[in-house]
């Protein structure tokens, strides 16, 4: 048992890898697509929303299966694990643009107004007024969204990275023990992704209490 | 005398409502201009077409000899426009995550450019001048509707503006809250502000304004000298409005 909990326990700083990579370049990549989406320009908004519904509508794994075994074909190869950060993290951008734009559309349409009748230019609104009442309303939904990146990321085994999952499937078919490797890996997990939640709830907590009406 | 603000022809609709049609006027500086009328008469909207918050559908609006209305202005330069032109509105808005004092700093930093201190003195001096030196470190939330609404008039008066629009100012605010917002908008009058208000409150409208202007279904109805409207108004309309409003 101990032997077991070790080895996939060496598992977990690519799991950690996977999901915080492709949490950065979700909370990156989504800046762009929520400018786009925003823009006053109807052709603009309506290649985001395209980009968005692309990148949500195909299966996690397809994206990953095309980035590590189809790119190569187009001259482009990648490792295992940054093909999964580069996957995910396209999908987490997706995902979190829509998380950046409901926090946007959430700040009362009276704080815009304060803003533009003050003579803030849009930059200044954004930075000033709007970004961190938006902030807020986003934590939660950012905070449900790394507990669910982290789970996700075991689909990086199907790659073949090292990962807590891909570790677990390999043990389980050579141990023939799957009912106790599988119960420690979801402990594992588990206990992963408490800290996340709470950082999330703490986080939530903190901007709440600054910008409560 | 030329006036400072002039407003010709001013209409808009949304969609297939007019909200406003025609609607001409000027006031010279230093005056108070009352705008009464029932709801959706198309008072606020008049407002936020002079300061551009909405464009308006057809006409203009010159802001001492110049047309804010001009044509292809972008929202940056609108931006520059509207630092001339001060709101007040009905539910204050006050940005939630800052001071009191720093919603009176943050424009005077960010869109005039001024230095902090010299924005932070301006911001204190503006808070003892409604009455609100004690609660300059305090949140919106730690404030009473006419505490925010006080903050709020600093902070459009921060911007040393030529002219500033009150938005139905105390609509929002509890009864006997109203008075302390209403001191400091007729110490505004004393003091010489060019201002166009909004306002359900009659008594207040007839002695603090210079001219009244009644206004039904998006049109001035009639306009003139404060104690003329509201005493012996020319029109059917008007007197149906102000006595409905004066039996309550």
């Amino acid at each position: 048992m101990g032997r077991i909990v070790e080895l996939l326990a060496a598992g977990i700083p690519a799991t950690l890898a996977v999901t915080l990579g492709a949490f950065a370049i979700g909370l990156l990549g989504a800046l762009p697509l929520v400018a786009l989406r925003l823009a006053p320009l109807a052709p603009a908004r309506w290649l985001a929303a395209a980009l968005i519904d692309l990148l949500r509508a195909v299966p996690p794994v397809v994206w990953l299966f095309l980035i590590f075994f189809g790119l190569p074909q187009a001259g482009l190869s990648f490792a295992a694990l940054p093909a999964a950060v580069i996957g995910l993290g396209l999908i987490a951008a997706a995902y979190i643009a829509e998380i950046w734009r409901a926090g946007l559309d959430g700040v009362p349409a009276g704080q815009r107004d304060a803003a533009r009748a003050l003579g803030l230019t849009p930059l200044a609104r954004l930075r000033l007024v709007t970004g961190p009442q938006a902030l807020a309303i986003a934590v939660p939904p950012l905070g449900s969204y790394l507990v669910g990146l982290l789970k996700d990321s075991a689909i990086a085994s199907t790659i073949g990275v090292n990962e807590i999952a891909f570790r677990a499937l390999t043990e389980s078919q050579q141990s023939l023990d799957g009912l106790r490797v599988f119960l420690i890996t979801g402990v594992i997990y588990l206990a992963l992704s408490l800290p996340f939640g709470l950082l999330a709830r703490w986080t939530s907590a903190r901007l709440q209490r600054q910008v409560a009406t | 005398m030329t006036p400072l603000l002039e407003v010709t022809g001013l209409s808009k609709t949304f969609g297939a409502r007019e909200v406003l049609a025609d609607v001409s006027f000027a006031i010279e500086p230093g005056e108070t201009l009352a705008v009464i009328g029932p709801s959706g008469a198309g008072k606020s909207t008049l407002l936020r077409c002079i300061n551009l918050l909405e464009r308006p559908t057809a006409g203009r609006v010159v802001l001492d000899g110049d047309e804010l209305t001009a044509h292809g202005r972008s929202e940056r330069e609108l931006a520059q426009v509207r630092r001339r032109v001060g709101m007040v509105f009905q539910s204050f808005n006050l940005f939630p995550h800052r001071s009191a004092l720093e919603n009176v700093v943050l424009a005077q930093v960010h869109a005039l450019g001024r230095g902090r201190a010299e924005a932070e003195l301006r911001g204190l001096e503006l808070l003892a001048r409604v009455g609100l030196s004690e609660r300059a470190a305090n949140r919106p939330r730690q404030l009473s509707g006419g505490e925010q609404q006080r903050v709020a008039i600093a902070r459009a008066l921060a911007l040393d503006p030529a002219l500033l629009l009150l938005d139905e100012p105390t609509s929002a605010i509890d009864p006997e809250l109203k008075r302390e917002v209403l001191a400091v908008v007729r110490d505004l009058v004393a003091d010489g502000m060019t201002m166009v208000l909004t306002t359900h409150e009659m008594r207040f409208a007839e002695e603090a304004a210079d001219r009244v202007l009644f206004m039904a279904d998006g049109r001035i109805v009639e306009e003139g000298a404060a104690a003329t409207v509201m005493r012996a108004p020319a029109h059917e309309r008007t007197r149906r409005f102000l006595s409905a409003v004066r039996d309550l």
